[in-house]
């Protein structure tokens, strides 16, 4: 191997990169060739000199303008983002964009808690008037038509196009006339009014099925046919003599007597009391009512308010009915009402209370 | 970078150019980075790429302009903003302190730009064999290669133009 050979790897020498063998070659050459030693030491000096040149120091402004640069590129990219997605350039202030967002929010969560806001009697801004009309139209309706449903003796009187067999069916013993005793129709009416106004109870009057719709159908239907005289005729039990029977007591010869049917229905169904209560404050009141129900065991208790009005449905056991009666008249002033008499049978009796506002009463 | 951008160019004024380039590059395709090297390493890259084209364009810029010419350019010092002497150094030592960086600058620009981004990267970064592999995209053995080649040439450059260096 020549110097000329040498020299070409005297950077793999000095780098360590040579097997050992060479490298102990190299050293002994080294030792003997003044050329390769000078050419050695040159390499050397080279390094150092590359190795001991000083960091280029970059200029103050370069920073600040590669910042520059670079969020000129983020703001190009960006305005390709608005361009596309806001196209006609609408600024909205995000001050503005929030009082808006929250405005709807607290309408949207007043609504969503005005009922229960009512129930706990904290104060509400004034209704306004096109309002007042439109809620105090609603319960003046449906405590009526509810009054009349429960109220019997007052609808008991035969109408005109009603059948005597109808008539006869409506004049029941006077423990059976609770309910029994309305007309089909008012019934009908009643139950759909309850339906709204107290979905609990409504279906409380639909289970079981009660046979009176089994015998109204069974009218109906013969009234169609044209066979309900024979239909009568045919009927079995002395009970039945008095009624229209049902296609399975004309079957199975009145093993089961409409109203004997009619009272298992009664017992299901409580009996109801409708009461009007005046007073200054309905909020305060029926916070009132509410708390002293609660102490009086009232079960199945609901609330319903009506503009200023509100309408409480409950059932109480029997005993507490003239507390209840009692802390009505303490809590304001309790309207004449009909207090039927309850059969020893009776444990708990419907109460439907509407607190309406004295101001509103006598204006 | 900006270290590197000068010794690759050789002019101050074209580092800094080529250092803003090479950022913005990097802003724009910091999705491509992945995670197989160290962010500094692809940073080096794209810096070395950028040195390249600002080469090319300098020499397109200045086609008309003699090699010689273009190293006395490269031979100028960048303005007394690099190498700060200290100040315990009287100014004879200053300016030849000067003197030898611009010349090693010179021939460092006058190597052919494969061994001179090895030569940088190496003794002048002090980059890992697999850091500038990683960086070049070639192997240890071209890198070690490179090196051995570039610093030979370094020494004859530097003989030529100082003499004896020792």
């Amino acid at each position: 191997m020549t110097c000329e050979d040498r020299v070409k790897k005297l950077p793999a020498y000095l780098e360590g990169e040579l097997p050992p063998r060479e490298s102990e070659e190299f050293k002994n050459h080294l030792a003997s060739c003044e050329t390769c030693r000078k050419t050695l030491e040159d390499l050397k000096a080279a390094d150092r000199l590359v190795r001991n040149l000083g960091e280029v120091e970059p200029p103050p402004w370069l920073k600040q303008q590669i910042m520059t640069r670079v969020r000129e590129v983020h703001g190009q990219n960006e305005s390709l983002w608005k361009k596309f997605f806001f196209p006609l350039h609408i600024k909205i202030p995000v001050q503005a964009f929030a009082v808006i967002v929250v405005t709807v929010l607290a309408i949207y969560i007043y609504r969503l808690d005005e009922p229960q806001i009512r129930m706990r009697g904290f104060p509400l801004p004034p209704t306004p008037a096109y309002e007042v009309k439109k809620e105090q139209a609603v319960p003046e309706t449906r405590p009526s038509r509810l009054k009349t449903a429960t109220q019997s003796k007052d609808v008991a009187a035969p109408q005109p196009g009603r059948t005597e067999y109808e008539d006869a069916y409506t004049s029941l013993a006077p423990s059976e006339k609770v309910e029994d005793t309305m007309p089909t129709e008012l019934k009908r009416d009643a139950r759909e009014a309850l339906a709204e106004t107290e979905p609990a109870l409504a279906e409380k009057f639909q289970a079981p099925p009660s046979e009176e719709s089994v015998l109204h159908s069974a009218v109906k239907e013969k009234r169609a046919e044209g066979s309900l005289p024979q239909a009568i005729a045919g009927a079995g039990s002395g009970i039945c003599e008095q009624d229209v029977c049902t296609a399975e007591e004309r079957e199975g010869g009145g093993a089961a007597g409409f109203a004997i049917a009619k009272g298992t229905a009664a017992k299901d169904m409580p009996p109801s009391l409708d009461l009007l209560l005046t007073v200054k404050d309905v909020a305060s009141a029926g916070v009132e009512l509410d708390k002293y129900l609660a102490t009086a065991k009232a079960r199945h208790t609901e609330i319903n308010v009506h503009g200023k009005q509100q309408t409480f449905a409950t059932e109480v056991r029997l005993h507490f009915v003239a507390s209840v009666l009692e802390k009505l008249n303490q809590i304001g002033l309790l309207a004449d009402h009909v207090q039927p008499e309850f059969g020893k049978e009776v444990q708990w009796v419907i109460i439907k209370i509407t607190i309406m506002p004295a101001v509103n009463q006598n204006p | 970078m900006l270290n590197v951008a000068y010794r690759m160019i050789g002019d101050y004024d074209e580092a800094c150019d080529c250092v803003q380039e090479a950022f913005l590059s990097a802003y724009r395709g910091i999705g491509n980075f992945r995670r197989e090297a160290r962010f500094s390493t692809w940073l080096y890259a794209i810096v070395v790429n950028q040195a390249k084209n600002s080469l090319r364009q300098m020499k397109s810029r200045r086609g008309h302009e003699s090699s010689t010419d273009m190293h006395s350019r490269h031979g100028e010092a960048p303005c007394g903003e690099c190498s700060a002497p200290p100040f315990t150094e009287s100014l004879a030592d200053q300016w030849e302190r000067k003197e030898l960086g611009a010349k090693v600058q010179t021939c460092i620009v006058g190597l052919e730009h494969d061994f001179r981004e090895v030569l940088v990267l190496k003794d002048i970064q002090d980059l890992s064999y697999e850091e500038i592999r990683d960086a070049l995209h070639i192997p240890v053995g071209t890198v070690k290669s490179r090196l051995f080649r570039a610093r030979l040439a370094l020494k004859d450059c530097l003989a030529k133009v100082w003499g004896d260096l020792k």
